[in-house]
């Protein structure tokens, strides 16, 4: 039951809505004309400047040479912090280790390592922020001596309010060593992706197969489970300890007990992905969010609360899986837009949580961004859970003084 | 090692102190609060760490301050300046601040206000011992600026809920009293950014152009001192200043010689008075007139007429500060030339006054001192070195003369006068004809027969000089020059009262020689008609055509124990007094006064030193070597030079320049693997797994394979064959090499696809 669909991919866009300039030159050259350095004035800095050209004013228009003494002191401060920062900043490289899982509403630590490389100078005040493509970066790890030729280890606690793929572009070094002046930074591109599995909630499963019911059934057949199937007369090689001893000294020859397989119940869980198309779904709101959320469509549906309806069916389908597969279920899913997905208690709810992470509304221009792990193989790049379904354990923000 | 907290509190600690002395040397706060300053900041330095948190401090730190604004404010209603009132503010602030003191926060408001303690420093003071501070300043200031800023760092980021990796909140006192943040190493750094701040603050004090708008100049006096010296004289008051060792005067004369004597006596004239009112002196005139200067330079000023004084020896002179401002003059002057610092657009010019009895002073420059070159005619006289003050001069000013109206003036006696001193007068004049011989008999008997004493009762007497003649036989100069004029006076003879300085004592540092206020001395001007005054056309207005009958000629009755500077010149006091002297002397010249004039004359030095240095190499003018080595071409070539050795430097700290040793077998292997495996490393950072420094490659790649990460197993794969190639003695041959290019290539090809799919 591998029936997975991918989504075409989209075709380009018309030439005529092409951009005259190809993104990827604009890439190129705003690299190439990027500063390697940014420096911010911080708040002691623009005191500190106002202070010299105060100080340099009133050299000038004084010729008072002590105010040139003075003036020459305070630049010379400016250059030895350029100076000092520089040296703070450079040879310094930084390593990004991603939990294994991360779900929404539920923190996960980011480690951040970060190795100086100079052989007899030490690095004061090193902040680095992890940067995700396209979300501000709040996170940042705070290093207040890194010694020459060690690496110091700090980590910032995150908690996802979005499924989906989180892609960590680099780093940004910043200093304000050594006067607080100014802020250096620098940055350092290094790709990193998590996966962000839909928030999950406690919900009981539903109620345990009784004969054949739509979406459930229940097989029979020879294996090595604890219920007893049949009788039958033992062969060379079959397991001395299935002997049915009573029966076998009636009839004389050994006679096995046959046992049934150890069927799990398979839940089968379905989830509508097709979100309508043109003048059915406006996009400003209409308050018709309560019927968003009841999953009904309806021409008065704005796209906000079909979005938000949607992901509120993931989580209720990821949770329902979850709480199956912590049962022992099988849980196959299947969207309204062909693809399925398996999971069972010997891979874990990962395979389907990734799914769900992954999944984009189909009906527009929209696919699923990576293909869904075929029937009982956890899918690529994704580890299978270590100590049962729980997801990510909480965890502590790491921060350590150099 | 030291603890981060008690490093970075004694830094503060000495920023604000010096900020403090910085202000103290500025002389603008009374001496009651200067003391309970300095009481203040002993205390607030002295203030445990541990008060800070209680709550009397915490209450004092808000309300203090509050306070202390109440009180200036209240000062100021009292009739204190404004600078008076916020230079307190700002220092007892300071003092407030130390004390209750508490984070990160107060420590940086205190660098501040030490900042802006430096500042008003450097506005209204400038002397020698606000340089020393600003020499501290520059040692202390880059260390306790990273201190305070990593404190702030520290308290900013970690107590904002932070923990660390046990799951404990960051224990920011911890990191306070640790030892491994400030070590040695960091405090030597710190304290050696002194030497490029110091440099580089010494470049742009030379360099920085002295040109600019020039619209006001500090009118401040820069030392906070004044010399003292009286308008009047009063014999019951004056006396007292032969203790005081300060420096009024600096002189330098023209071609010293290589082994100058320690003294050198020079009668220096300020003012005279005319009238005596039988206990002080005063002036029946007070019209001043500026001086006109030569025609071709507005400094110069020729103080006698029909002198080309440009050939005459000369005489450098440094005033201290001084009121009033008296120019003092050697005798025999002839001329003058001011040497001025920078005019401001609004400031007044600095001009010559001449004021009654050729007493000269200078406006403009109020609360400044004055230096200026005087030309003297006859060079032997009163700088001669001898011990004997007792040198005749006499007066060579333009126009120093008695006119017949004026007569009566400097024969004016007081209105209570003892009729037993025009007898003595007579006595000691028995026999003496002239003027010139009766003022000489009277100026040896006083210095004969009478003794020096600062300390003598007449002073106190309804008739000093009556009660100094006859009963106490004993007095300052001051009772010695009075006696005299009022004895020639009594004789017919014109006099007036001189006073200025007499003294002169060689600083070995600063080779000049220095007139304390120890010094200051009071002498006899008496007027010797001429033996043949031709009598002036009677058609002539006397006024009109001054005619000269006769001069002024210096008399000195005070005996040479008393003219002679008290000072001694030897010894280790003397030592290090001559040290400190000779530097507050440089820092006045070279720093305080480096003015554009300076800069070019400095700039012109270093190219007059540089073109005789091309001579003596033997360039010729004109040709291709002489337009080559050109100051410009010079300056050029050099920083083509710098530029070109940084890039190499860069280019060599890369690649080690040491010839490749012969490697081995084992070492080629080595190194062809770990190319490839950095190769590996290199791919798998690109897609965000790389490796940690820390973590071995082995742990990394099994790591990449229990997180089930993309191309996991083949990096295991290929950290398996590096190592047992590296550390294995695994051999390397070319198919070796091949597969592991090959499935690196492949990596790289399938990260780089997944990272495709993604983006679609």
């Amino acid at each position: 039951m591998t029936d997975v669909t991918v989504l075409p991919t989209p075709p380009s866009p018309p030439a005529g809505d092409r951009p005259w300039i190809p993104s990827a030159w604009l890439a190129l050259f705003h690299r190439r004309t990027k500063m390697p350095r940014r420096l911010k004035f911080t708040r002691e800095g623009k005191f500190f400047i106002g202070i010299t050209l105060g100080v340099g004013f009133a050299a000038i228009n004084t010729g008072n040479n002590l105010l040139y003494l003075l003036l020459g002191m305070l630049l010379a401060l400016i250059v030895v912090s350029g100076i000092l920062s520089e040296i703070s900043l450079q040879q310094l490289t930084v390593v990004r280790k991603l939990p294994h899982r991360a779900q929404v509403g539920r923190p996960h630590v980011v480690e951040v390592e970060v190795f100086n490389h100079k052989p007899r100078i030490p690095s004061y005040a090193i902040e680095v922020e992890d940067l995700r493509a396209g979300q501000p970066a709040d996170k940042r790890c705070f290093f207040l001596k890194i010694s020459p030729g060690s690496a110091q280890v700090a980590a910032y606690r995150r908690t996802p309010q979005k499924r989906g793929r989180d892609e960590h572009i680099g780093f940004r070094l910043a200093t304000r060593f050594p006067f607080g002046l100014f802020e250096k930074s620098r940055e350092i591109l290094l790709d990193g992706s998590l996966i962000i599995y839909p928030q999950t909630e406690d919900v009981p499963p539903n109620a345990p197969p009784r004969g054949d019911r739509e979406g459930e059934r229940v097989a029979i057949r020879r294996g090595y489970g604890d219920e007893f199937l049949a009788l039958k007369p033992h062969r060379s090689g079959e397991d001395l300890r299935d002997v049915h001893w009573r029966k076998s000294a009636t009839v004389g020859q050994l006679v096995l007990r046959e046992r049934a397989e150890d069927q799990k119940p398979e839940v089968r869980l379905a989830l509508d992905v097709h979100r309508p198309v043109g003048e059915d779904l406006p996009n400003h709101a209409t308050g018709a969010l309560d019927a968003a959320l009841a999953g009904n469509r309806s021409p008065s549906l704005t796209r906000e609360a079909w979005d938000a309806g949607f992901e509120r069916r993931i989580r209720d389908v990821a949770s329902k899986a979850l709480a199956h597969v912590k049962r022992g279920d099988v849980v196959v899913l299947r969207t309204s837009a062909g693809e399925s997905v398996r999971s069972d208690p010997s891979v874990g709810i990962d395979p389907i949580l990734r799914f769900l992470a992954l999944l984009q509304p189909a009906g527009e221009e929209l696919a699923v961004e990576a293909k869904p792990a075929p029937d009982r193989a956890a899918p690529a790049n994704v580890p299978a859970p270590t100590s049962g379904p729980a997801l990510g354990s909480p965890v502590t923000a790491t921060s350590e003084a150099g | 090692m030291i603890r981060f907290g008690l490093v970075h509190r004694i830094m503060t600690d000495a920023l604000a102190a010096l900020g403090i002395f910085a202000v103290l040397t500025t002389g603008t706060l009374t001496q009651p609060v200067a003391i309970l300053a300095l009481v203040g900041l002993l205390g607030a330095i002295l203030i445990p760490e541990s008060w800070q948190h209680k709550p009397a401090m915490r209450q004092a730190a808000t309300f203090a301050p509050l306070a202390l604004f109440v009180l200036e404010l209240a000062r100021l209603a009292l009739g204190l300046t404004a600078l008076e009132v916020a230079v307190e503010f700002a220092t007892l602030l300071q003092v407030v601040r130390l004390a209750t003191r508490r984070g990160a926060a107060h420590d940086q408001q205190i660098v501040v206000i030490a900042l802006l303690h430096f500042v008003a420093g450097t506005v209204l003071g400038g002397s020698l011992s606000f340089g020393l501070c600003f020499f501290g300043f520059l040692i202390v200031a880059p260390g306790a600026l990273v201190l305070s800023h990593l404190r702030r760092e520290v308290e900013g980021n970690y107590r904002q809920g932070a923990r660390d990796r046990t799951g404990l909140p960051v224990d920011v006192p911890r990191i306070l009293r640790s030892r491994r943040v400030v070590g040695r190493s960091f405090l030597a750094m710190t304290s050696l950014l002194a030497v490029p701040v110091f440099l580089f603050t010494a470049a742009l004090f030379v360099l920085f152009p002295r040109v600019g708008l020039s619209l006001f100049l500090m009118n401040h006096n820069r030392s906070g001192r004044m010399v003292g010296f009286s308008d009047h004289v009063d014999l019951g008051q004056v006396g007292m200043l032969r203790s005081d060792p300060s420096i009024a005067v600096r002189f330098e004369p023209q071609n010293l010689p290589a082994d100058p004597p320690e003294k050198m006596i020079l009668r220096l004239r300020g003012t005279a008075f005319d009238r005596y009112d039988g206990k002080a002196w005063s002036r029946t005139k007070d019209e001043r007139k500026p001086v006109d200067s030569m025609l071709f330079d507005a400094d110069w000023y020729n103080l006698t007429k029909g002198y080309d004084f440009s050939k005459k020896t000369k005489i450098g002179f440094e005033v201290e500060p001084i009121d009033p401002t008296v120019v003092f003059l050697p005798p025999n002057v002839v001329g003058l030339h001011l040497r001025l610092p920078p005019k401001g657009i609004l400031n007044e010019p600095i001009r010559l006054e001449r004021g009654p009895e050729a007493e000269f002073r200078y406006t403009g420059a109020e609360g400044h001192g004055i230096s200026y070159e005087a030309y003297v005619e006859t060079p032997g006289t009163g700088t001669g070195g001898a011990s004997d003050v007792r040198d005749v001069a006499t007066s060579r000013i333009a126009d120093d003369v008695i006119l017949p109206e004026d007569r009566g003036r400097y024969l004016q006696i007081p209105p209570v006068f003892a009729k037993r001193i025009p007898e003595l007068a007579h006595t000691w004049t028995a026999g003496k004809a002239t003027p010139a011989e009766k003022a000489l008999a009277i100026e040896t008997h006083l210095r004969e027969d009478y003794t020096y004493d600062t300390g003598s009762p007449s002073g106190g007497t309804d008739e000093p000089i009556d009660h100094f003649l006859f009963t106490s036989r004993r007095g300052h100069c001051e009772f010695f020059s009075t006696a005299m004029a009022l004895l020639l006076r009594a004789e017919g003879i014109p006099t007036r009262n001189v006073t200025g300085f007499v003294g002169g004592s060689f600083n070995r540092f600063g080779r000049y020689y220095a007139v304390r206020e120890g010094d200051a001395h009071s002498w006899v001007e008496v007027w010797i008609d001429d033996p043949t005054p031709p009598p002036p056309p009677p058609t002539t207005p006397p006024r009109m055509i001054p005619v000269k009958r006769g001069h002024w000629q210096t008399f000195d009755p005070t005996p040479p124990s008393g003219a002679q500077p008290l000072e001694s010149t030897t010894g280790p006091w003397v030592f290090v007094r001559d040290l400190v002297e000779a530097m507050g002397q440089k820092w006045n010249r070279y720093v305080v006064g480096y003015d554009l004039d300076t800069q070019v004359q400095l700039f012109q030095s270093a190219r007059n030193r540089y073109d005789v240095a091309r001579e003596k190499a033997g360039i010729k003018k004109g040709g291709l070597t002489d337009k080559l080595t050109r100051p410009r071409w010079v300056i050029l070539a050099g920083i083509a030079v710098a530029t070109i050795a940084a890039a190499i430097y860069r280019r060599r700290k890369k690649k080690p320049t040491a010839p490749p040793k012969k490697k081995s077998a084992d070492e080629v292997t080595a190194e062809r693997i770990t190319a490839l495996y950095k190769r590996l490393e290199k791919t798998l950072a690109a897609h965000g797994h790389g490796r940690a420094p820390t973590v071995p490659p082995l742990k990394h790649a099994e790591s990449l394979v229990a997180s089930k990460v993309l191309g996991g197993d083949d990096a295991l794969a290929l950290t398996e064959t590096y190592l047992a190639v590296r550390f294995g003695g695994s051999p390397l041959d070319a198919g070796v090499e091949a597969a592991f290019a090959a499935k690196l290539t492949a990596l790289d090809a399938a990260y780089t696809a997944a990272a495709k799919a993604r983006r679609t």
